[in-house]
């Protein structure tokens, strides 16, 4: 592929840039400051009145300052990228970078921070202690198991949205090709074989999600490293003490009544539906495995930068309908479609938490859009261009956590379409004057 | 409490295959405490053997048996002290449930069914040892109103 090789490139230019920019981000203030008197206004003496009527009202926070608008993108760099464990400041420049696709794409104030609370305690007390200063939570780029129990525990706690982009991010986007590849071949997601290939952080939530929705444990099928998830498998002992979601999923799915020790060639004997969330391929997903899937088969092969199997050789084995993880394939299943939508739809509402069924909503939404498109074999999920979705999936998640009580601010479908439109759009709009009045930097050469 | 098709019966002869995976599994699981628990290479082998020499001995060996299928088994011997004015205690040493069927109340029917033996035959104490790490456990028997008796620490020579 061209674009492997351009991938050195990539790396060099990048780091050329950010040399050159110093980072990505700064803060720019959105009130007139006219004269230095304007200060007495948004500063004291002026300003302790706001501040006195937050302290009577905490929850008048989301209305008179920043924080409606604000969401804090926390790492604390155990995992970040394909690089592993690199530490937090070696985190920085990434959380840097969702910061900039949250304000692109969603006009959400993003506020990069990377900490050194190593133990899951401390860092989730780093939250709790933080969470009177941001309206939701983006955690980024955390080691599996520590980022399930993470999350589960910071979500009890926090009474703000809280989001693992790597878990509900990519379940999100997956869902949404799910349930337009399977309208397009004429499946049915409940009564479909369905083989979860990878289980760490986006398989094991979509199990979660897919039950949700209704499909039969025993029509799943989950594959770690070492096999098939199974209740008569040797170490499932240990997973009862060291990975609750894998023990549960064995012990509720039973394996999908394969036997203990099957492995994915067994797996995908006459399943409908495969998604591949673990290691980069190519090759990691055997095309003569594909061949024993039912027809029409629906292959999602999402690790990056190389899907676990080309989509062209799952098509040769007979595959209906692909995904990747990548741009430049068709139907790429992108976080970066959902976790700015999320988070708009969630902080228009001042929501206190963001659940399973917020998700799904947003799943849908962007299932329809595309489909009001016009579905293809190519195109089943919208691409990061169409940035009308992103208003519409903001609507979708902010009327069902309106509907589920957990807002601080209800509105309607309609409302929410229009304001998360504009607000998108502002954020863009403002970036453009920047640019076109030349007061952001023109880039080297290289860039130009 | 149980479902009525799980029978809790001491282990016979017939049993020694499905036991001896049970003991298997038990041990295999208490490995992952204490590196000094760790098992041998050929425990298959040799659970069969421990199996048979259990159901054979006078030791209190019970399993639990769901539509005819052995899901757990709870394994204990009698100590004798004759300084003690209660002489005889019910010392429970392995106690096992199948993943699929956990959180339904088998072990804690193992457990009374233990009991009962015990107290057929004059016992009138009941202890459980289990690994210091097992946090499960620990919990487990508190909820059943056990509480800490003797502590065994451990040292390498």
């Amino acid at each position: 592929m061209g674009s492997v090789s351009l991938r050195k490139d990539w790396f060099k230019l990048s780091l050329e840039l950010h040399k050159h920019y110093g980072g990505k981000l700064e803060v720019i203030p959105k009130v007139p400051v006219r004269g230095m008197e304007d200060f007495s206004v948004w500063y004291t003496p002026g300003v302790a009145e706001p501040s006195r009527a937050i302290a009577r009202d905490p929850d008048l926070s989301f209305e008179l300052t920043y924080r409606w608008n604000t969401v804090a993108v926390v790492s604390d760099g155990t995992r970040v990228l394909g690089l592993g464990s690199i530490g937090p400041e070696g985190a920085l420049p990434v959380m840097e970078g969702k910061a900039l696709l949250f304000k692109f794409l969603g006009g959400v104030d993003a506020i990069p921070i990377v900490h050194r609370a190593r133990s899951l305690e401390s860092f989730l007390t780093l939250l709790e202690w933080l969470e009177p200063s941001f309206g939701g939570v983006n955690l980024e780029d955390i080691e599996s198991p520590k980022c399930f129990i993470l999350l589960e525990e910071a979500q009890r706690k926090l009474k703000i949205p809280v989001w693992h982009d790597d878990q509900q991010g990519t379940v999100t986007a997956v869902l949404a090709g799910l349930i337009n590849a399977t309208k397009l071949v004429g499946k049915n997601l409940k009564n479909n074989r369905i083989v979860l290939f990878g289980a760490g952080a986006s398989n094991i939530p979509l199990y979660r999600i897919l039950r949700k929705l209704g499909v039969p444990a025993e029509n799943i099928v989950v594959l770690d490293s070492k096999g098939v998830l199974h209740p008569d498998r040797d170490d499932i002992d240990k997973l009862f003490l060291t990975h609750a979601w894998k023990y549960r999923i064995a012990v509720e799915t039973r394996g999908g009544g394969l036997k203990p020790g099957a492995g994915p060639a067994e797996a995908l004997k006459g399943a409908d539906i495969l998604v591949a969330a673990s290691t980069p391929g190519p090759g990691v997903i055997k095309k003569e495995w594909v061949a024993q899937m039912n027809k029409d088969a629906i292959v999602f092969a999402i690790a990056n930068p190389i899907p676990e199997i080309w989509p062209w050789e799952a098509k040769e084995a007979g595959a209906k309908i692909t995904a990747t993880g990548r741009s430049d394939l068709p139907n790429q299943i992108n976080n970066s479609l959902v976790f700015p939508a999320v988070f708009r739809g969630a902080l228009d509402v001042a929501a206190k938490a963001v659940t399973d069924e917020m998700l799904i909503a947003a799943s849908f939404e962007l299932a329809k859009y595309a489909e009001e498109k016009g579905l293809r074999e190519d195109y089943i999920i919208p691409t990061m261009e169409e940035w009308e979705a992103y208003a519409r999936e903001a609507a979708a998640v902010a009327v069902k956590a309106v509907e589920l009580g957990i807002a601080r601010r209800t509105t309607t479908y309609k409302e929410e379409f229009e304001r998360a439109s504009i607000i998108i759009r502002m954020a863009r709009e403002k970036w453009a004057k920047l640019w076109e009045a030349g007061l952001i930097a023109k880039p080297p050469e290289v860039f130009a | 409490m149980f479902e009525p098709r799980l029978v809790i019966r001491r282990a016979i002869e017939a049993d020694v295959e499905s036991l001896a995976v049970l003991i298997r599994r038990f041990y295999i699981f208490n490995e992952e405490f204490d590196p000094a628990m760790e098992t041998v290479t050929d425990i298959k082998e040799k659970a069969l053997d421990v199996a048979r020499a259990r159901i054979t001995s006078g030791d209190l060996i019970l399993v639990a048996s769901y539509e005819g299928k052995l899901i757990g088994y709870i394994y204990g011997s009698i100590l004798e002290n004759p300084l003690l004015a209660r002489r005889r205690i019910g010392v429970l040493k392995e106690l096992y449930v199948i993943p699929e069927e956990r959180g339904r109340g088998v072990a804690t029917a193992l457990i009374e069914a233990a009991m009962t033996e015990l107290s057929k035959i004059g016992v009138r104490y009941m202890a459980v040892e289990f690994p210091s790490r097992n946090v499960v456990a620990q919990k487990f028997y508190e909820k059943l109103g056990f509480r800490p008796y003797t502590s065994v620490y451990l040292k390498e020579v």
